[in-house]
């Protein structure tokens, strides 16, 4: 034996380095008549195969490669299987070594001992390392695949040949005359019907061929002269699963034309499509069918046109308005469904055809809209569904188009529910989602939001998620910076708060909002703390108009922040909004929860708090408690200040000897309405009224110098034998606003020294 | 003065009032400076009670703005009234209402002139005369029954 492994060396040698092809024939008699076996020729040859030299290991594969041409009968399955792989790999190696390696897997694939799945590896390695030459190959090798593939009917083989035609049809080949023949001899399986046995070892399944044969058919433009009319054809079939198939392959194949490649198949394909989802018997199948109608308006879309060429996606659209837009006027027929769907499924596509079909569309829905009361609720669904797919407008249509949306939601009328229709509510909230989408244009928001919040309002409104929704507006008023934005987040907020359910959520939810504006508000370092103050005031607001015991915990916040440098005037601010009247939101128009006399009693338990905290107030902030308590006052109902004012007396009039003009100016309003029937406390307090009055017609202010005149003017109807001491010095105090350089000043002040002439004179009251 | 009783002039034409004058933003603006003008003084006196029937000078076109004239720089300004009838013995009542009304409205510094309109009354220069003297006009003042008539007339009725 050790003479056969040096004969076998030597034989090995003098072929690799000697170049003596001769010995190729010698070596494979040797392991014809068991001299050696492959495995000690392939040990010997170990040297020259890791040679660093390509063509040394060239000529080691060629040895091996010319004795396994005389020898595969003798192998094994086990040497074939390694030696299979040995040659997959040396397929990476240097392209001098190729020819070698296809000779020797050509020798290999005539075993008998094949191991299974070995001629896929193999095929696969070929495709994947060899595919230059084999390009080179061109037509030859396409008709040689076709005739090999024609008649296969194991789905196991069927498989690997779907995949290596895909292979063909995405690598380029050059197919050649043998275009319609590589089509027809794999079309011929379209559609796949195949059902796998029970208990199939091998697994495949009937998605992984159709979903591989379909990679093959919609692979190249060149296909599609053979293809759509296929498709055409199948679609016409009664099975299901055969319509869906090519429904599918279609909208998979358009991905890849071009506009000239469906030029003439358009009208046979519109045909096709409209009748499947016209007359469809199929969810599936409909939806398959308005896919296939997008992507082919997609693709038409975005074809690049010359001069000459027509404009495939204007002849399609053309054909879709044509045998839909009809239908949209007939509401009571059943196709306007299916019609209003197509045409959504067009629009969709692109910008242009979005364009094109709105443009057709729009005027005859909103027309139609106006004229008809009833059953429009598939207007809106159109409208609004064009809406939601595919936010573009054209501008033209937008005013009218906005409009509409928002008097839709707020119809009340619950008549539509009899016929059957979808509920008045479903459709508010269409047409809410489509408000809401379309109000990203500024001209489009101003109208809507004003809706929105309404409907916010109402109180039939389920708002889902409402703990996110509410956390949501919670992050969004107490971070961002837009005053808008953070305003009408508080707004939403506390208008939800409002309407909450009493109960230990709501009460969870107020102290969690607390604890985070209290920990913005107490750090005088925090950017948010207007924004945290604004949530708090709104928050205040929604709890007190439903005496909510956790009201006061917020209101005894916002008092202490009157001493607050930043915040103090805007703490102030706050209590004239808790006060008043909100137009869009916490009112009894939106239905939330406003008990009666709540500014009353607000008043009433606060009003010694407010004293106190004026008293007690640093010179500086205390105009801020006589801003608060004036805006709190002013807000009270008439009979309620004059009874409440005598209490406040003092204090209000130390309020109109405060510098601040703002509190100047709140003071005098509050005032005036009571000078008209004085209590007697006020009559007692007529000589620092008057003074004090006097002194603030000198005001640079404008507006505080009116006022206080006002005020002089309704004293003058005071008991006569009150006010005639003061007569003169009136008069002579008034003389100077006469000559102010207002005329509105001289006007006030021509009136009220008018009255005060006539005070104690003869002829007058 | 004329005893009670009938009525001088029993059947005035009456006159359609001028609307209010129209805010402008401008009379809101505090570094504006608005001057006096014609109308400004008209509107003072406008609404002078007639002694006599319960109607404004304007409505019976005693006073009208076209005989305005305000030099607000010269701190003058001069009132042509029209009595209703040339034989009116009320014009001197109705020129001292619209004189003291003038007098009790405008800053000391206005020189003020109220004359009947020429050619309109029997006795204009004696009248206009009396108006003139500031002496005059005082003292009719401190009689308290004429004080009491011109009051009347100043009062503002409520419309």
């Amino acid at each position: 034996m050790a003479a056969d492994g040096a004969l076998l060396l030597s034989l090995v040698e003098e072929f690799v380095s000697g170049l003596q092809d001769s010995k190729a024939k010698d070596t494979a008699a040797g392991v014809r008549n068991g001299q050696f076996t492959v495995l000690q020729l392939v040990e010997a040859l170990g040297l020259s195969l890791t040679s660093s030299q390509p063509h040394t290991r060239a000529r080691g594969v060629q040895l091996l490669s010319e004795v396994l041409h005389e020898c595969y009968g003798n192998l094994t399955e086990r040497e074939v299987e390694v030696l299979i792989a040995f040659y997959e790999n040396r397929l990476k190696d240097h392209y001098v070594i190729t020819p070698s390696v296809l000779q020797g897997l050509r020798a290999l694939t005539k075993c008998a001992a094949l191991p299974p799945g070995s001629a896929v590896s193999m095929l696969r390695s070929l495709f994947q390392d060899v595919h230059v030459q084999l390009k080179g190959l061109g037509a030859d090798f396409v008709f040689g695949f076709v005739q090999s593939m024609d008649g296969e009917r194991d789905p196991r083989n069927l498989l690997l040949a779907f995949q290596i035609a895909k292979n063909i049809v995405h690598r380029g080949y050059d197919l050649g005359k043998f275009t319609e023949e590589l089509f027809e001899v794999t079309s011929c399986y379209f559609p796949i019907d195949f059902s796998p046995p029970p208990n199939d070892p091998h697994g495949i399944t009937k998605e992984e061929l159709i979903e591989t044969l379909r990679a093959v058919l919609t692979g190249t433009p060149k296909f599609a002269e053979f293809l759509l009319p296929l498709i055409i054809e199948k679609l016409d079939s009664d099975v299901q699963s055969a319509k869906l198939d090519s429904l599918q392959t279609l909208t998979a194949c358009v991905s890849q034309y071009e506009h000239k490649d469906l030029a003439e198949f358009l009208e046979g394909l519109w045909t096709s499509l409209r009748r499947e989802v016209f007359q469809t018997s199929s969810e599936r199948i409909e939806s398959a069918g308005l896919a296939a109608v997008t992507a082919l308006t997609s693709c038409l879309s975005r074809s690049v046109l010359n001069s000459d060429s027509e404009d495939s996606l204007s002849t399609f659209l053309d054909l879709v308005l044509k045998d839909c837009k009809h239908h949209l006027c007939e509401p009571d027929l059943k196709l306007v469904w299916p019609s209003a769907k197509l045409l959504q499924a067009a629009c969709s596509a692109s910008s242009r055809a979005s364009h094109a079909t709105t443009a057709a569309v729009m005027p005859s829905l909103i027309e139609q809209y106006s004229s008809r009361t009833q059953a429009m609720f598939f207007v809106i669904e159109t409208l609004t569904s064009v809406i939601l797919v595919q936010n573009k407008i054209p501008d033209q249509h937008l005013p009218l188009l906005s409009s509409l949306l928002c008097s839709e939601p707020m119809d009340e009328g619950d008549n539509r529910a009899a016929s059957g229709q979808p509920s008045h509510h479903a459709m508010r909230q269409r047409c809410l989602s489509a408000l809401a989408a379309v109000s990203t244009r500024p001209g489009v928001v101003r109208e809507s939001t004003p809706v929105l919040l309404e409907v916010l309002g109402s109180v039939h409104v389920e708002v889902p998620q409402i703990d996110q929704l509410m956390s949501q507006l919670e992050e969004l008023s107490c971070t961002c910076s837009h005053p808008l934005s953070y305003n009408s987040a508080a707004k939403c907020f506390s208008g939800l708060v409002n309407k909450r359910p009493q109960g230990d959520s709501l009460d969870s939810l107020v102290q969690t909002m607390m604890k985070r504006v209290c920990r913005e508000l107490d750090s005088s370092s925090s950017p948010v703390r207007t924004q945290a103050l604004t949530l708090m005031i709104w928050v205040s607001k929604a709890l007190l108009l439903r005496y909510h015991p956790l009201s006061t915990a917020l209101t005894d916040k916002l008092f202490s922040l009157l001493d607050d440098t930043d915040l103090g005037a805007a703490a102030a601010d706050g209590f004239s909004l808790l006060m008043s009247d909100s137009s869009d939101v916490l009112n009894r128009g939106c239905h939330a929860d406003v008990r009666i006399m709540y500014r009353q009693r607000f008043f009433s338990e606060n009003s010694a708090k407010l004293v106190q905290g004026f008293n007690a107030a640093p010179q500086e902030k205390k105009s801020n408690y006589l801003k608060a308590l004036s805006n709190i006052v002013n807000k009270l109902p008439k009979q309620v200040q004059i009874t409440e004012l005598p209490a406040l007396l003092s204090l209000l009039l130390e309020a109109l000897s405060c510098p601040d003009q703002g509190v100047q100016l709140s003071t005098l309003s509050c005032l005036e309405p009571v000078l008209v029937d004085p209590p007697p406390a006020l009559i007692q307090q007529l000589e620092a009224l008057v003074s004090r009055l006097l002194a603030l017609t000198s005001s640079p202010t404008m507006s505080v110098k009116i006022a206080s005149m006002r005020c002089i003017h309704a004293i003058s109807r005071f008991p006569e034998h009150e006010i005639l001491p003061f007569r003169a010095r009136v008069l002579r105090a008034l003389a100077r606003p006469l000559d102010d350089r207002k005329r509105l000043v001289r006007s006030e002040a021509v009136q009220a020294r008018g009255e005060w002439f006539l005070v104690g004179s003869p002829g007058g009251r | 003065m004329s005893a009670g009783g009938r009525l001088e002039n029993a059947n005035p034409v009456i006159f359609q009032r001028s609307g209010e004058r129209l805010l402008t933003a401008s009379d809101e603006d505090e570094d504006v400076h608005d001057r006096i003008d014609d109308r400004e003084i008209f509107d003072l006196i406008r609404s002078i009670n007639d002694p006599e029937h319960p109607l404004s000078l304007e409505e019976l076109n005693v006073v009208e703005q076209v005989r305005v004239k305000v030099n607000d720089a010269e701190s003058s300004v001069g009132v042509e009234f029209t009595p209703t009838i040339p034989h009116c013995s009320m014009a001197t009542l109705i020129g001292l209402s619209i004189k003291v009304k003038l007098l009790r409205s405008l800053p000391d510094r206005f020189k003020i002139d109220v004359q009947i309109t020429p050619g309109t009354h029997a006795s204009e220069e004696a009248v206009n005369k009396q108006l003139a003297d500031k002496e005059r006009v005082a003292a009719a003042l401190e009689n308290s029954s004429l004080l009491e008539v011109v009051n009347q007339c100043l009062t503002t009725r409520s419309i």
